[in-house]
This record gives C-alpha cells, structure tokens and sequence, in this order.
C-alpha cells in the first residue's frame, strides 16, 4: 500500500468530506493508519476545515431558490420587452403607452386605424422573442405590479414615458397625438 | 441522465420551478465558497444569489460535457474573483466574529485565536492556490473538477495545492501553531 503514497495523499480532502466511494474509502483509511505523512495531512487539513462559513440562517435558505427563480424570470422578461419596444421608434413607444392611458380622460372617437394597431403590443413588433411564449409573458406580466412592468422603458433620468405621458395635460396629450398623426402621414 | 442535467432540461423546456430545485440542491456549497473567497457573510449571501442567477440565465451555454455543478463552481469564483477586485477583502468582520465572544473558556479563545492565524495564512496565499486550497481541502473536489473550475491542468492544481500546503504549514508554524497530531 505504501506504494501508492502519493495517490492516497491526494484523496484525503474527499476523504474527509466523506465523498469518496466505500471501497476507496477503506483503501485510504488502511494506509493511513500506517503512514505517518498522511496522518499528518489529516490533521492539518482537519485544521484548516475547522474554519466554519457562519450560517446565514434559515430565511436565507428558504427565500433563496425562489429569489433567484423570481429574478432570472423577470431579467427574462425585462430583456423581452426592452427588445420588442427596441424595435419600434420612439413616437410608436409613446403611441402605444398613449393607448395604455385611453381609458383616462381623453377618449378619442377618431382614432386612426394605424394608431389601434400598437393596441396590441404582440401583434405590432416583428421581433424573436426567443424561447417566451405569449402564455410566459402573460403569467409574468400577471405577477408585476404596473410600476415593475413599466420599468423597463425608464429614460436614463428615471422617468418612464408611462409616467411621462401621465403627467401631461389633455391638452398637451391632444398636441402629441397631433403630432403622431401628422408624423404616421407624413409615412414616419 | 444525471438528475441536475434533467433539472436543467426541465428549466430549458420552460419549467421555471426546476430552478428552485438546482438552487436548493447547491446553495450551502456555493454560499461557502463564496464565504470563504470574500470572509464577509453580507458579500457571502448577495453573491451565491448572483451566481445562481447568472448560472441559469446562461444555461444554454452550458453543454453538458462538465458537470452542472462544477459549472457552477466556475461561475460562482468567477463572480467572487470579480467582486474581490472591486472591493479589497475586509477582514475586520471575520475577526470580530470569530474573535467576538470573548466570554469563553480560556482553551476557547486560544481555539478562536488559532483559527484567525489560519485564515489569515489563508488570506495571504496567491490566489490561485487559495482557490486550490478552498477547492480541494473544503469543497472536497477531485483534482479533475478543481482542474475544470479554475480552468488549468490538474498538474497544476496538484502544485499550486502543494505549494500553499507548505506555505500555510510554515505561516502557522511562525505564529507557534504546530499542527496538532
Ligand atoms: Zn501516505
């Protein structure tokens, strides 16, 4: 046994966290028992492993794999949306968040067919969505509270054009949707 | 099939809940690695969940001809490594909570005293060896999967492992903490 020393040696940090195979197992104990160079590495590697990580404790634990479920579904989610609305210009952005707003004040009779179509965001991007289904964004979008689903189109001060547009007057919101109209005849 | 490459395969086929299942199957060995990268809990805990994260939005990348887990191990030091360059390690938390309760017996103290000289020795060891050190003597990984998490030969695992052996042999041995037999 003394013959494979140095294989043995270099079992011995698996062998003390236990994840070696039984027979293995028994192989690395019946050498150490006689070789005084690994009884040493034992103790000094039980040495250092005495170190513990402290417990972050139970929540952490608990909460953790749903976090991270959490997060990576919306990071999913946001890049979708960035990379549908990426597509679009940005007047057809704030049509579409303009449409979002009709059931507020500014009910409009005549509008344009053109502008309906941004009604549905699905139907009015031809991006690849890649592995998200319509179903995927429906259940997730259904999890966001409208502040997280409008995150995604915030300017680099922090204003979203949702809260953009909510802020503005009927009026101001008439003359936006003026200058859409002018800008979708004008073929823009 | 290996059952983490049927958990990433339920997860590519649109099953979000199999993430929850590799997280909970690896978040103790990854929060201790990263512990032992960073020797801060707070650091510790925001970067296993980082890891996690960017290990399942990577998924696609990962082909299967590693094991998921040292995969993971790969992303999580990559994520510490990067974190350790931003910010240069804090050591006063470590030694406040091994060293925080000083109520204890006489012998416990020493004991704490001893574990700090061992960390510390650890701390001043070349990266690349203390990787090899918290790979091999904490996480119990073969030289095959440390070779694959740190990206190198096995041949070279062996001697950066063996050279911080050494070298935490003597950094304890100047502080006159012989190995106990
Ligand atoms: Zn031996």
């Amino acid at each position: 046994m003394q013959s494979d020393h140095e294989g043995i040696k270099e079992l011995l940090p698996e062998y003390l966290r236990g994840t070696l195979p039984d027979e293995v197992k028994s192989e690395v104990e019946s050498h150490v028992k006689d070789c005084r160079d690994c009884r040493d590495e034992v103790a000094f590697l039980t040495e250092i492993v005495s170190i513990e990580a402290p417990d972050p404790g139970d929540l952490f634990w608990k909460t953790l794999p749903r976090k991270v479920k959490l997060t990576v579904e919306e990071k999913k989610l946001g890049f979708s949306l960035k990379y549908l609305f990426g597509g679009l210009p940005v007047a057809a952005v704030a049509a579409l968040l303009l449409l979002a707003l009709i059931s507020t004040p500014v009910q409009r009779k005549d509008m344009p067919a053109q502008v309906l179509i941004f009604r549905d965001p699905l139907t009015a991007s031809v991006p690849d969505y890649g592995d998200i289904t319509e179903k995927d964004i429906t259940r997730i979008t259904a999890q966001l509270t409208d502040e997280e689903l409008y995150l995604p189109h915030e300017d680099f001060m922090g204003h979203s054009y949702y809260r953009e547009v909510a802020s503005l007057s009927s009026k101001e919101i008439e003359g936006l949707y003026e200058a859409l109209e002018k800008e979708q005849r004008a073929g823009g | 099939m290996d059952e983490d490459l049927r958990l990433v395969e339920r997860y590519i086929a649109g099953d979000a809940d199999a993430v929850e299942d590799l997280v909970m199957k690896y978040q103790r060995q990854i929060y201790a690695v990263l512990y032992r990268m960073t020797g801060n809990t707070e650091d510790a805990r925001d970067l296993t969940q980082t890891a996690f994260v960017r290990a399942m939005e990577g998924v696609r990348g990962f082909r299967g001809d590693s094991s998921f887990k040292t995969w993971l191990y790969q992303i999580a030091i990559n994520a510490g490594l990067n974190h350790l360059k931003q910010n240069r390690r804090q050591e006063v938390e470590l030694e406040e909570s091994l060293m925080g309760h000083h109520s204890g017996a006489l012998s416990t103290i020493i004991e704490k005293e001893r574990r700090v000289s061992i960390k510390k020795g650890l701390d001043e060891l070349p990266e690349r060896q203390r990787l090899a050190v918290i790979l091999r003597a904490y996480e119990g990984l073969s030289c095959a999967e440390t070779a694959q998490v740190m990206g190198c030969t096995e041949g070279a695992v062996k001697a950066h492992y063996h050279h911080a052996v050494k070298k935490l042999r003597e950094i304890l041995k100047e502080r006159g903490y012989a190995i106990r037999p």
